[in-house]
């Protein structure tokens, strides 16, 4: 029996990672808002791996940061260990990568959650969508519960028709063993939305107490640990004592693993056949990386701690969904896992989702004004991509029910804007992960910068508070102080103290004076190395004297790729009104009418990154824009 | 990709009109490009800077004189596109012409795209709204041509060259991304020597395929030509012809196999290097006379065939199988001359039947009928790139040539990066823009084939 279980603003359906930042979002916007769960132990749940970071993926968690959402500061509350990969190989790509404690980052999250006001969270599986009016305006869950609201976001993650496979052992379930969301996908297709099948998998988890720790390589965690968030945030585990971070450990299969695997091939479901939904490339099971990379005598199995005080490990590289007999079996010729004990199989899991050229870049279906959709529904993987989702479809949501014009990161501003761009503008061929090189602008969207790109556009949603809004204008007006202090700095060939210095560096001695912002373009010379020469230049911020000596070193690329941005956002500006028949307009390839036709770009930029429409056809959208606001102009001033 | 804020330049001239051309540059960048090219004979008036004025001077690339020419300057939005704009007359024919443009595209100018010009002019305001059909018309006329098919039009040979190219900028690439996107997976560490290593390597790779290009090869050795047909058809008289008339240097030149005959003839300003033509002289019959094996090979060799043939003939009887064979095998660079033209009534349409995709010229050797269609025809081939150079791994089209131009320019910044140890991150830059560049030749996806590439090559996945 259906009955009225109340009225929201916003109704957010999943409380994984991007449902937890639409809902705060949302809410924090202003709007009454709820959030529905199939299981409230399960909020911000990390099903996988216990870390969140590294390239790319770092970039956007600060991103998510300066917006004024959440992930970053529960990451940095929950770490175990932190680290900044890729230092040597050029600002841009600095990723800061940090270990989770499960647990706490649960529990933390769910402070926030529960902590903020006009967000409600109930326990429910939602079955199908209620429509009033052409818009989706509410959701009726198992037992009856009608609640309604003027938009919603569903963030269902895998658990929309989840299948669990584990060698021939198959059954229907989401991730973690919790049940799968069997309705609701009949209900979108009913409602004429496209699905499409994506599968991905996690290894087993083993029992601490049963590994030698002493065949693996121990991996620290940074002697001076970088945070995500741009506020003050601490670790619970290991506040501001590095040592109390927890280690990582790296060790190797071998030969005996590979064969063991080999010989048990076709009881994996990936090549039995049983497994119809296409896997990532980047996150191979292990089956897949012996058949792919035969002449490998080793591959890389990364111990990671589940929680600070938890007994599990996480075996990072030994993604399987062989028989558990077997991957016990292999799992025991690895050095130091002669006797390990497995807690948890791993598994391969297959999941619907929604394809997401339906959407616009709000995150919103277009046929079905009113529902949004964010996270793993989309075809992504990774908690970061969910999580910068989510936030994307919570703010828009709200702003739709405010009546404000909507939000979207461009491109050129954020990795956020990147994620959200490909995934409307290309075809999926396996779930989408975010890489910095699918970054056009990657020197602009450097992880150390994103408060300076993004921190206002938050401030304006309202999403960003007047602690972060301080932090972000002193650290602001501390870089053009600075950069005042090295334009109005000069050396001299004829001080000795800089003299020496560059000799002891390796650079070549001053013959005329110098303005101390030129002197630290060279490669070899750091603000550090000025302490002692530049009275003042010592209280600066380290993420201060970071991010200025960057835009200092790097300015000739930084310059370029800004010139390329004006080109690009020249196109981003010529608005494409969303009633065009593109199938006749007179000159567009067949191909791009119909590519067109299916993604209805809200502009020529975006236009012409969509797959299947070539410059030719942007030529020809062009002038055809240009046709029609002449023939705008002509009819208006007949008029008069 | 290609934006309106690019600078752009062509040919406005029709080519193989005439000898003065017109070249047309246009863009925000026009004016420092225009300054980096031309030497003015009166550097004061240049330097005043008053538009729609017009200055003589010498026109280089780099150091070296190319011509001398006029130059006008308009400057936007008072111009035909709108944008900046300058005007280049020269008179020393379609090759200069082409030297011209390449000196531009080196300093930062691309090829315009068909109707580029118009559809700029059209978007500032500068064309009526009736013109817009006729520049959609002429832009997507060339979507068939396009990228997708631009490999097609390749010969095997450099296409395998080009493809190699590109493969070795993707692999540097992909290595790159891959160290910079998993930095702890089971991707083997790349010193900033051993990618200063790629780099050259794959930068000497793609000189070498430059130096090579086609157009190089026609100035210096001329156009491999036969002059093919039955006897009595005109050959001999056709190669008199060309030869008394001066047009230009006749030389003889022993050959490089037994007893070939070489001779040269300037036709326009392209130098044809005619094949067998003891064949002709001597017996008419150069099946005859030298055999089929060889006359077959010699059309093999050829760039160019002229096949000759009798107007009157043509209307009576068939052709013949190896008029047959060479119209079947050797379409694409026959030219067919259509001989005695003036022996048929004049105002009778002649009715022969030829394959649709020949090139025929109507044609009489003694009445000079059809000289001029001849060279322009063989301009149009040489300009466009159509002329496919047997057996060589060359670049013909200017486009082509553009592109790796670009791409070699990219490869050196990144290997000067390399050399002082710029971050990965800041060299791929300009490996990328490499890969992008030599993509155009090869019309392939540089984003997907870069993610496929680091998937299917480096075992990636903790």
């Amino acid at each position: 029996m259906e009955y009225f279980a109340g009225k929201y603003d916003v109704i957010v359906i999943g409380a994984g990672h991007a449902g937890c930042e639409a809902a705060l979002a949302a809410a924090r916007m202003g709007c009454e808002t709820l959030l529905l769960t199939i299981n409230l132990d399960r909020i911000a749940n990390l099903p996988c791996n216990p870390s969140i970071g590294g390239p790319a993926k770092g970039q956007l968690v600060k991103e998510i940061d300066a917006l004024g959402g959440q992930m970053g500061i529960v990451a940095d509350l929950a770490s175990l260990q932190a680290r900044l990969l890729n230092t040597g190989k050029g600002p841009a790509v600095h990723a800061i990568r940090v270990q989770l404690d499960k647990a706490a980052y649960h529990n933390q999250m769910m402070k926030f959650i529960f902590n903020q006001p006009g967000l409600v969270v109930v326990e429910a599986l939602v079955e199908k969508l209620y429509i009033k009016n052409n818009q989706v305006s509410g959701v009726v869950t198992r037992t009856g519960a009608r609640f309604e609201a003027g938009a919603v976001v569903l963030t269902s993650g895998t658990y929309l028709r989840g299948r669990i496979i584990i060698g021939e052992a198959i059954y229907e379930g989401g991730p973690g063993g919790d049940i799968s969301a069997a309705s609701l996908s009949g209900a979108l297709k009913e409602l004429g939305v496209e699905l499409g099948r994506f599968k991905t998998g996690t290894p087993p988890r083993i029992l601490k107490s049963s590994v030698d720790f002493s065949k693996f390589v121990v991996q620290p965690g940074d002697k001076i640990p970088r945070r995500f968030s741009f506020l003050p945030t601490e670790s619970i585990f290991w506040g501001r004592d590095p040592d109390k971070q927890l280690p990582c450990w790296l060790g190797y299969t071998t030969k005996e693993t590979h064969k063991i695997i080999m010989d048990n091939l076709h009881r994996a479901p990936m090549y039995s056949g049983v497994i119809e939904g296409l896997g990532p490339r980047y996150c191979p099971s292990i089956e897949d990386k012996v058949v792919r990379f035969a002449q490998r005598e080793a591959h890389q199995v990364f111990l990671e701690p589940e929680g600070y005080h938890s007994e599990e490990l996480y075996v990072a590289g030994l993604s399987t969904s062989l028989p558990e007999e077997i991957q016990l079996e292999f799992f025991r010729t690895v050095p130091g896992l002669e006797n390990v004990r497995i807690l948890r199989p791993g598994y391969a899991i297959e999941y619907d989702y929604v394809k997401p050229y339906q959407l616009s870049l709000t995150l919103e279906v277009r046929n079905l004004p009113g529902l949004y959709t964010a996270g793993q529904i989309n075809g992504t993987s990774g908690y970061e991509e969910a999580a910068a989702q989510g936030l994307i479809a919570g703010v828009n949501a709200a702003l739709k029910i405010l009546e404000k014009d909507p939000f979207i990161v461009k491109r050129s501003e954020g990795y956020v804007g990147v994620l959200i761009d490909d995934l409307v503008n290309k075809d999926l061929i396996e779930p989408y992960r975010l890489l910095t090189s699918r970054a056009e602008y990657r020197m602009l969207l450097r992880q150390e910068n994103a408060d300076l790109r993004l921190t206002e556009k938050g401030r304006a949603l309202g999403l960003v508070d007047d602690q972060r809004w301080e932090i972000f204008q002193n650290k602001q007006s501390q870089i053009n102080e600075l950069f005042e202090l090295w334009r109005t700095t000069h050396f001299s060939p004829s001080s000795t103290d800089i003299q020496e210095l560059l000799v002891r560096l390796g650079s070549s001695p001053l013959k005329s004076g110098i303005k101390a912002e030129d002197l630290l373009k060279r490669p070899e010379v750091n603000p550090e190395h000025l302490f002692g020469l530049m009275p003042g230049l010592e209280k600066y911020d380290f993420s201060v004297l970071e991010e200025a000596t960057t835009q200092i070193k790097y300015q000739g690329y930084i310059k370029k790729q800004q010139e390329e941005i004006q080109r690009f956002i020249k196109l981003e500006e010529k608005e494409l009104p969303p009633d065009i028949d593109y199938s006749q307009i007179r000159g567009l390839s067949n191909e791009a009418k119909h590519r067109l036709q299916e993604v209805r770009p809200v502009n020529v930029g975006q236009a012409s990154r969509i797959s299947g429409v070539n410059p030719t056809d942007i030529s020809v959208l062009l002038i055809f824009l240009e046709q029609k606001r002449r023939l705008t102009t002509d009819a208006n001033r007949d008029s008069k | 990709m290609t934006t309106d804020k690019d600078t752009i330049v062509a040919l406005a001239t029709p080519v193989g009109e005439g000898a003065i051309h017109l070249i047309r540059l246009s863009g925000y960048r026009a004016k420092e490009i225009i300054n980096l090219c031309f030497k003015p004979a009166n550097m004061r008036k240049w330097l005043d800077d008053q538009n729609y004025t017009l200055h003589l001077g010498w026109f280089y690339k780099e150091s070296k004189k190319i011509d001398q020419v006029m130059v006008s300057r308009m400057y936007g939005p008072h111009s035909f596109t709108g944008d900046d704009v300058f005007e280049i007359n020269c008179h020393g024919g379609l090759l200069t012409a082409r030297r011209i443009i390449e000196a531009c595209v080196h300093h930062g100018a691309r090829l315009a795209e068909p109707g580029e010009f118009s559809k700029r002019a059209f978007l500032n305001g500068k064309l009526d709204l009736i013109q817009a059909e006729a520049i959609v018309d002429l832009i997507s006329a060339k979507t068939e041509l396009s990228a997708d098919l631009a490999l097609l039009q390749l010969e095997g040979k450099l296409s395998d060259k080009i493809n190699d190219l590109r493969q070795d900028i993707l692999d540097i690439l992909a290595f790159i991304e891959a160290t910079i996107n998993f930095p702890e997976d089971e991707v083997d560490d790349l010193s900033q020597t051993e990618l200063y290593g790629m780099l050259l390597r794959v930068k000497d790779k793609a000189s070498e395929v430059f130096k090579g290009s086609k157009t190089g090869k026609i100035i210096r050795e001329g156009l491999a030509t036969v002059i093919a047909g039955r006897p009595n058809v005109g050959k001999s008289s056709l190669l008199n012809a060309l030869l008394k008339e001066e047009r230009a240097i006749v030389t003889d030149i022993p050959g490089t196999t037994r007893d070939e005959i070489h001779e040269y003839v300037k036709i326009g300003e392209v130098l044809l290097h005619l094949i067998d033509t003891a064949g002709i002289r001597q017996s008419e019959d150069p099946v005859e006379m030298i055999g089929i094996e060889r006359a077959w090979k010699a059309l093999n060799m050829a760039d160019v065939i002229l096949l000759v043939l009798d107007a009157e003939e043509l209307s009576s009887k068939h052709l013949s199988t190896e008029e047959k064979n060479i119209l079947d095998e050797h379409s694409a660079k026959t030219i067919v001359l259509i001989n005695k033209i003036d022996l048929l009534p004049s105002a009778e349409n002649f009715n022969y039947s030829l394959p649709s995709d020949v090139y025929a010229i109507p044609f009489s050797v003694k009445e000079k009928i059809g000289f001029k269609e001849l060279e322009k025809e063989i301009l149009r081939r040489v300009w466009e790139g159509d002329i496919a150079i047997s057996d060589q791994a060359l670049l013909s089209n200017m486009r082509q040539i553009e592109a790796l131009e670009a791409c070699i320019h990219s490869l050196e910044k990144a290997i000067e990066a390399a050399y002082v140890h710029v971050p990965f991150d800041l060299i791929s830059i300009d490996v990328r823009n490499a890969l992008e560049e030599i993509s155009v030749i090869t019309g392939h996806n540089v984003q997907e084939d870069l993610v496929e590439n680091i998937f299917s090559r480096f075992c990636i996945g903790k």
